[in-house]
């Protein structure tokens, strides 16, 4: 596992339901199964869920540590929608908090040796943040109708420049949703390697003999620094998806730029 | 000794106004003030939350660290150009129009992240200026 810095990205059936389509041979028709990706969703889902619950099962007028430390996550999450999307954004607060813990932990889990980090796959991020974009496109033309696409037509411009300044707005909503998987994969795709690839230099180097094991402890502090910096752009990242959704949220509120 | 603590009740009565008086531990007037006083901090807490609603500029954000800044307007300059040259190269399939669609598009999608970054920086800069004063005035 410590020699190939790519390894820890693959994913790995764990038990599969059935296939559909196909003519009965392997790799043929689409298989559903179980991955050890969809594993540690499950895993991230449940960790929240148990967390908020057992938390919050007293209850208490005065909190106790546990119960504090919870309502300190949503006072967090409900500032940044508050302070991003307005008092009218609050009704997208589930589902802000949901993307965040579920970002946040999942990132987390990556950083415990030999766990799969599930934000590390494009295809997970993409989908949460095309999720983002059809809850704005949505929710903006449901509830301002045709006005949502004066999103598109920035106000005070002449009518002649409209034509060349709307492609260019329509182009950028569009970058969005790249941008924002993109930020959140590339991030812990480029961290995991780089910190695979730091300690894998410790193993290699230590092997080298007596030269080789002084010169291991350069890369060993290095490590230590990048799982420092790890920690906190998991963190980091966890909540740029959030405060960007909520801003992208807020456009759907008030469309008019 | 009645008429000593009675002198003395009565000064300590006219000094610090009914604290300590045995009749009555907690009198409603020296309760009431207590809880106007929480009343004013209530209404105060919540007209600092309404002031930073209206506000409508993100004010949480300012302990982004630099490096996902840097990496935010990277990713928004370079997002603008893939879409755009990504729909030119569709407009180009389908229309089986040479490359031009698609140079065209990357001009756009060039444009596009400008305009990307401009308003990550502004945001940034209404971020960073003082709270209250002209703060929501880029957008």
């Amino acid at each position: 596992m410590a020699d190939d810095p790519i390894k820890q990205f693959v994913i790995y059936d764990i038990f599969t339901f059935g296939t559909i389509g196909g003519d009965g041979t392997p790799e043929s028709g689409i298989t559903l199964a179980f991955t050890n990706s969809a594993l540690f969703m499950v895993l991230t889902t449940g960790l929240i869920a148990a967390y908020l619950i057992l938390t919050t099962r007293g209850r208490g007028l005065v909190p106790n540590r546990w119960q504090l430390s919870s309502e300190m996550l949503y006072e967090f999450v409900a500032n940044m929608v508050r302070s991003s999307a307005g008092t009218e954004g609050m009704k997208f607060f589930p589902f802000v908090f949901s993307l965040f813990t579920f970002i946040f932990v999942g990132n987390m889990f990556g950083m415990i040796p030999y766990f799969f980090t599930f934000t590390s796959h494009i295809i997970v991020t993409f989908a949460m943040s095309m999720m983002v974009m059809l809850v704005v496109v949505i929710y903006g033309f449901v509830k301002n109708g045709p006005k949502f696409l004066k999103l598109f037509v920035p106000s005070g411009v002449p009518g002649y420049i409209i034509p060349i300044v709307t492609p260019i707005e329509v182009i950028s909503f569009l970058s969005r949703p790249i941008s924002l998987s993109v930020r959140l994969f590339g991030n812990m795709l480029a961290g995991h390697i780089t910190l695979k690839v730091f300690t894998g230099f410790v193993v290699s180097l230590g092997s080298l003999g007596f030269l080789g094991f002084f010169g291991a402890v350069l890369p060993l502090f290095m490590g230590v620094a990048i799982t420092a910096l790890e920690f906190m752009v998991s963190a980091v990242q966890a909540y740029v998806f959030a405060v960007l959704t909520s801003m992208y949220l807020n456009d759907a509120i008030h469309p008019s730029h | 000794m009645p008429g000593v603590w009675l002198g003395g009740a009565g000064r300590f009565f006219g000094v610090t106004n009914s604290k300590n008086d045995p009749d009555r531990p907690v009198p409603p007037s020296s309760g009431k003030p207590d809880t106007s006083d929480l009343a004013n901090r209530i209404k105060k807490a919540q007209d600092a939350r309404l002031a930073a609603n209206g506000g409508n500029v993100a004010s949480r954000q300012g302990d982004m660290s630099a490096l996902a800044r840097g990496l935010r307007i990277g990713t928004e300059f370079v997002a603008a150009i893939l879409v755009g040259t990504g729909i030119g190269y569709v407009i180009d399939q389908v229309a089986g129009t040479g490359p031009w669609a698609m140079l065209i598009m990357f001009m756009m999608g060039f444009a596009a992240g400008i305009l990307n970054v401009i308003r990550v920086v502004a945001e940034f800069n209404a971020r960073n200026a003082a709270p209250g004063q002209d703060a929501d005035k880029v957008d």
